[in-house]
């Protein structure tokens, strides 16, 4: 236990205390660009890490991005809409992705009358959740200026302030005050069933209140589609007409297009991936530290003899980039436990974290990670085994697809409770590259193998399982089990929460 | 008119494009109050139907509640 506590220290440590050089060291993560002419051959790419060095651009060119956990803001905005008295008081965690500024707020309480800074400590960083007066309506700035003066906080406090108009509840007002200034978010993401994501357009030449929501009223009026040849039209249009509005959302090349990292690169995560972009998602990374042997050629069709002795990740990125370039991958060669990996995700804003792997070591820090960026993590897992006795056994095929909410409302370790949980900590908090303790096992010990179509079954599931949350079909952590051992498959979803004694439910990041 | 009159002096334009140019600057422009930009304010119709919604549960409850809190209605058969 003590090892493990070093590890997950230093996870937090590497989150509180973010130094952007150290990104110089992921030479080894390779970005696939689009736009850039695919010559067939890699290249190391650290441009989009140099910019986080010594030279980065000043404060004035950073942005900020508000990250509100939606369970929490609905259980308090109702009641402040219905009595205008009443303040809320939320705790906020700072975060640096590249060069945003993200302020994570969740953990929203009523406070008792008007919460006041100077009883606060001097350094805290504290969000409060307000209606606007009434009168004054035109003017954002008096409305946020009211508050500030309401609440009275040191100048060495960060106060994230949010309005909710009674009259007009499409209307939410942000602000960041530090340091006697105001500063305003550029993006702010209610993160829960239907991830919707307000944004501000910095365009100058427009003109009032802007706003703009995740899903377009129709997908085939994609703005880059105008500018693009007719076959690109017509190559995106059985997919746009299937996903309609969610198309858009996915891969949207005028906005913000929807980030998802997939760790595993195997035959389950090349799958899933696959499955992702042919559903129009266009921002990938993938990461896997393994290489291709000969037993993973039959289930990774996108790989050939010749790529025997490649990291996994780095074929898949060439496979998939060079049907799509509209893609912009990054492929991470290591494993999701290892420190640079962790420094990368620690500076990057992923919209969901799917895992499709054999190791719960790996699963555990996808899902600690997930916690870190209070974003959605979908785990996915496939086993074939052979039941019955001897002389009469019978294929028994399996899959799980697991959605976990952030925020503490289930993770990998408590649903269902992992067995071994000791053995997994101990890994995970284990040096890179050291050597495993035990016995070496070999690879069929727990599993007779693994079958494509059973992987490609369990991808499907998870992809529309992660399209239900994008949809607002599912509002809770998802465990959906997939069992085939007849002709047809058996499939069952429950909702779930988290265990009672989980050991990072309970204890939400600082 | 003198707009109207500058943009048919106009060699280079074409009578295609000239026309939504012309509606384009015919068009009443907008006060200086929608204009100003409020840089810290969103709107979201989805928003607000997940208020609305929201709000219609919260309110729902707190009747109830006072409702329990009052007791039984004295004097009704």
């Amino acid at each position: 236990m003590v090892a493990l506590t070093f590890r997950c220290e230093s996870i937090r440590r590497l989150h509180v205390d973010p130094n952007p050089r150290v990104l110089r060291h992921c030479s080894d993560i390779v970005d696939f660009e689009r736009s850039r002419a695919w010559d067939g051959t890699i290249s190391q790419n650290t441009n989009m890490f140099t910019q986080l060095g010594p030279n980065q651009p000043s404060r004035d060119t950073e942005e900020d991005r508000l990250i509100l956990d939606q369970t929490d803001f609905l259980a308090v905005a109702p009641r402040l809409l219905i009595e205008f008295h009443l303040m809320a008081v939320g705790h906020v965690r700072r975060r640096i992705a590249g060069r945003i500024r993200e302020f994570i707020v969740d953990r929203w309480e009523f406070a008792g009358g008007t919460p006041r800074g100077l009883d606060r400590p001097p350094l805290l960083d504290w969000a409060v959740l307000a209606t606007a007066p009434s009168e004054n309506r035109s003017s954002v700035g008096n409305h946020l200026q009211w508050l500030i003066e309401e609440l009275q906080p040191k100048r060495s406090q960060l106060v994230v302030a949010l309005l909710l108009h009674p009259a007009d509840h499409a209307r939410l007002t942000t602000g960041l005050w530090h340091d006697g200034c105001w500063t305003f978010p550029q993006e702010t993401h209610l993160i829960g069933p239907g991830m919707l994501i307000l944004q501000r357009h910095s365009d100058k030449n427009s003109t009032g209140v802007f706003s703009f929501e995740n899903p377009a009223p129709t997908p085939s009026i994609l703005p880059s589609a105008f500018a693009a040849p007719n076959d690109l039209r017509l190559r995106e249009s059985r997919t746009a007409g299937a996903l309609r509005s969610l198309y858009n959302r996915l891969g949207s090349t005028s906005g913000r297009m929807t980030h998802a990292v997939v760790v595993g690169a195997g035959g389950g995560g090349q799958e899933l991936i696959r499955q992702m972009i042919a559903c129009g998602v266009r921002h990938v990374t993938t990461i896997d530290g393994d290489t291709i042997g000969p037993e993973n050629l039959d289930r990774m069709t996108m790989a050939h003899p010749a790529d025997i002795g490649q990291p996994k990740v780095m074929q898949l990125a060439r496979a998939v980039y060079s049907q799509q370039p509209e893609l912009l991958v990054h492929a991470i060669p290591r494993s999701v436990q290892h420190s640079e990996t962790i420094k990368y995700l620690h500076r990057t804003r992923a919209d969901v974290l799917f895992s499709f792997l054999d190791s719960d070591v790996g699963r555990l820090a996808t899902s600690l990670l997930a916690r870190e960026m209070h974003a959605v993590h979908i785990d996915v897992g496939s086993l074939i085994q052979y039941a019955g006795d001897p002389g009469a056994e019978r294929r028994v095929m399996s899959a799980d697809v697991r959605l976990f909410v952030p925020g503490g409302r289930g993770c990998v370790a408590c649903v269902p409770e992992m067995p071994g949980i000791e053995t997994v900590l101990y890994h995970l908090s284990s040096p890179a590259n050291c050597l495993e303790r035990g016995q070496p096992r070999p690879w069929n010990t727990n599993r007779a193998g693994s079958l494509l179509h059973l992987n490609s079954l369990a991808a499907g599931l998870a992809m529309e399982t992660w399209f239900a949350w994008l949809e607002r079909r599912i509002f809770s952590s998802t465990w959906t089990r997939l069992r085939w051992d007849g002709l047809v498959p058996q499939v069952e979803s429950i909702a779930v929460n988290k265990g009672e004694n989980c050991l990072f439910c309970h204890e939400r990041p600082q | 008119m003198k707009r109207i009159l500058a943009h048919l002096a106009m060699p280079q334009v074409t009578a295609d494009q000239a026309v939504p140019k012309l509606i384009q600057e015919l068009a009443p422009v907008p006060s200086v109050v929608e204009q100003a930009p409020n840089p810290g304010e969103h709107v979201s119709h989805e928003l607000a139907a997940w208020l609305d919604h929201e709000v219609r549960v919260e309110f729902n409850r707190l009747e109830q509640e006072r409702i329990t809190r009052q007791g039984p209605v004295a004097g009704v058969d």
